[in-house]
């Protein structure tokens, strides 16, 4: 086997972490464009990253959030004791999960 | 056809009439199918009516009688459903455009369970889109349109459960499922004069439901009786293994106790009465028909003790859970092309804006909602059940916009009392905010959406109307897996008083 040295390992793997990005980028791009999710949530296709909103609901968008922030600020000015736990608790699972039924 | 005498009477009127053989299940799903067609369109109350599935299934259940095999109950009763649950083969929309012609390949546990216990699906339900996950600003954010109150068809029959809200109390089906994450049972009991059960969480399978919200969302009946209520909940309540939150704890449907001679049916019972500001917030009708129903139950013995509930946050900590859920439920849709398809603005933003949701906000709210449980557990050592106002106003105008204070509403649209909606404290006074839960006037007031965090079992039932026909509910809500319990009160409550069996006029 030819060996290589520690330089030229670096270069190597930097171009295949770009090559891998450029990728995602290509793939992410295709989805957009693909056709939109079939009518089953369940077999839904992985869903693009960016949202087509119009201007006007980016706007809307913002507001909302923006008054979120206000709203929920009673939540965090609580003060919640350190050893206060969230009413969910993970468990583990003894055996396989039984698969979902496909929609 | 059967007469409308009959297709108004309870369910359990009608199983004792099926099981003597007096009706027969063919021709009562065949009434039933009647009145959905005739009046499910005017009503704003249908999605599907799956009629020669229904006809089939009555066949069957009337050759399993005649044959001597009566399953009970619910054997050859006529249903719908809030078309959120999936049913083998038939459409299920969830009330919204991108979803208008969905259709499983497998029945919800519901569903499945009724179906064993020979109750026949005649209908699917019309319902707010998306169970109003992302809010909504009108009662016409529905791919069936606006359902209508039949006792006042100028007004809404209350959401996200809007089709059950209006099918039921016109008697086009004997009773429905529905389902709340929070007010979605009793807000259309209360405005369309149902008797509507939300079940402890975890009570009956979500299996085959349309997730909103993982922790919050509950399947439940809508009756014209709350001793029917009780009559489904045995049918469907129960631990199943599809659904990992449903609780084993056995559901127990026990009949209306024996009162003793020279005592009260609630003697010695301790309730707390929640009431609201209404001078704030609040309809002078509605309160008026609240405070003869706590003398009502001040009649039948209960000891009536004014309370508060603990000072929580509870409408900012319900908006976090849920609507950080519904982002990541919905997320295939709110991030497609799709997303412009839903009817109503207010849910576009409101579901968009859910996603940026901290997650440190959302695990805030999950360790408060450790607390609120505990404090609220400790009430109902005191008291065995909380009773409030169902809504603290009467059902809106289908043309309403909910995200006008209702004195605007009044001057624009209507010479009505105010309807609907926000005041400065309330919990959700805009668009974006999820109007699943239209609002009340003050965080210790805020029953719905305490109990909704807290997974407990209430019930509406009607208490009055109002000078333009509209109903008015009442809520009992009780500790967590005491659904019987709120059952008990709600029925005993009906037992002296007659709002459950009006009649809306022209159904």
């Amino acid at each position: 086997m030819k060996r290589i040295t520690r330089r030229e390992f670096h270069r190597l793997a930097a171009a295949g972490a770009i090559a891998g990005a450029a990728a995602a980028t290509t793939l992410a791009q295709a989805s957009l464009h693909s056709p939109v999710a079939p009518q089953s949530q369940a077999a839904a296709p992985k869903p693009p990253t960016k949202l087509l909103l119009t201007a006007e609901q980016e706007k809307k968008v913002q507001e909302a959030i923006a008054e979120r922030e206000q709203d929920i600020a009673i939540l965090r000015n609580r003060m919640l004791p350190y050893n206060l736990e969230p009413a969910f608790v993970f468990h583990v699972r003894s055996a396989a999960r039984r698969p979902p039924v496909k929609g | 056809m059967l007469s409308d005498d009959v297709l108004y009477m309870s369910v359990r009127e009608l199983g004792s009439q099926i099981k003597a053989r007096k009706i027969r299940p063919v021709q009562l799903t065949e009434s039933y199918l009647a009145r959905l067609e005739k009046f499910g369109a005017k009503l704003g109350a249908v999605a599907t009516i799956p009629a020669k599935h229904a006809l089939q299934l009555a066949r069957q259940a009337e050759k399993e009688i005649d044959a001597g095999n009566y399953r009970g109950p619910l054997h050859g009763i006529p249903f719908g459903v809030k078309d959120l649950l999936a049913t083998k083969g038939i459409k299920t929309t969830w009330g919204a455009p991108p979803f208008r012609d969905q259709v499983f390949d497998y029945d919800a546990t519901v569903i499945r369970k009724l179906t064993e216990a020979g109750a026949i699906l005649v209908a699917k339900l019309a319902m707010i889109e998306l169970a109003g996950g992302g809010g909504y600003s009108n009662a016409s954010a529905s791919l069936q349109g606006p359902s209508r109150c039949p006792f006042n068809t100028d007004h809404w029959a209350g959401g996200s459960s809007s089709g059950p809200g209006a099918a039921v109390p016109s008697a086009l089906v004997p009773f429905a499922i529905g389902s709340e994450t929070i007010g979605s049972i009793i807000t259309p009991a209360a405005f369309s004069g149902v008797s509507g059960l939300r079940p402890t969480y975890g009570r009956v399978s979500r299996h085959g439901a349309m997730a909103l919200s993982w922790t919050m969302d509950k399947l439940g009946p809508m009756c014209r009786t709350a001793s029917d209520c009780g009559l489904v909940l045995d049918a469907i309540a129960g631990f199943d293994p599809l659904d990992e939150t449903s609780v084993r704890t056995p559901y127990i449907s026990r009949p209306a106790r024996r009162v003793a001679p020279g005592r009260a049916p609630l003697d010695g019972k301790r309730i707390g009465v929640i009431r609201p500001d209404f001078k704030s917030d609040g309809d002078p009708e509605v309160q008026m028909a609240f405070t003869v129903a706590l003398e009502t139950l001040r009649g039948l013995g209960a000891k009536l003790e004014e309370t508060e509930l603990p000072d929580y946050p509870y409408s900012a900590i319900a908006v976090t859970l849920y609507s950080a859920e519904a982002a990541s439920i919905f997320r295939p849709l709110i991030q497609s092309e799709k997303l412009q398809q839903l009817i109503d603005e207010s849910q576009k933003i409101g579901l968009v804006a859910a996603l940026s949701i901290p997650a440190t906000d959302y695990l805030d709210s999950f360790r408060l909602r450790s607390q609120i449980q505990t404090a609220l557990a400790k009430m109902f050592e005191r008291f065995d059940v909380l009773v409030a106002p169902s809504r603290m106003r009467p059902a809106p105008r289908v043309d309403a916009d909910f995200n006008v204070p209702p004195a605007k509403n009044t001057a624009e649209k209507s010479s009505d009392k105010p309807t609907e909606k926000p005041s400065d404290k309330s919990a959700d006074k805009t668009a974006v905010k999820p109007a699943a839960n239209p609002p009340h006037s003050d965080e210790r007031h805020s029953i719905i959406a305490a109990s909704n965090i807290a997974g407990l079992p209430a019930i509406s039932v009607p208490c009055g109307f109002t000078k333009d026909h509209l109903p008015v509910g009442i809520q009992f809500v009780a500790a967590a897996l005491a659904d019987d319990t709120c059952i008990g009160f709600a029925h005993n409550f009906q037992k002296v008083t007659d709002w459950h069996q009006r009649r809306p006029s022209g159904f």
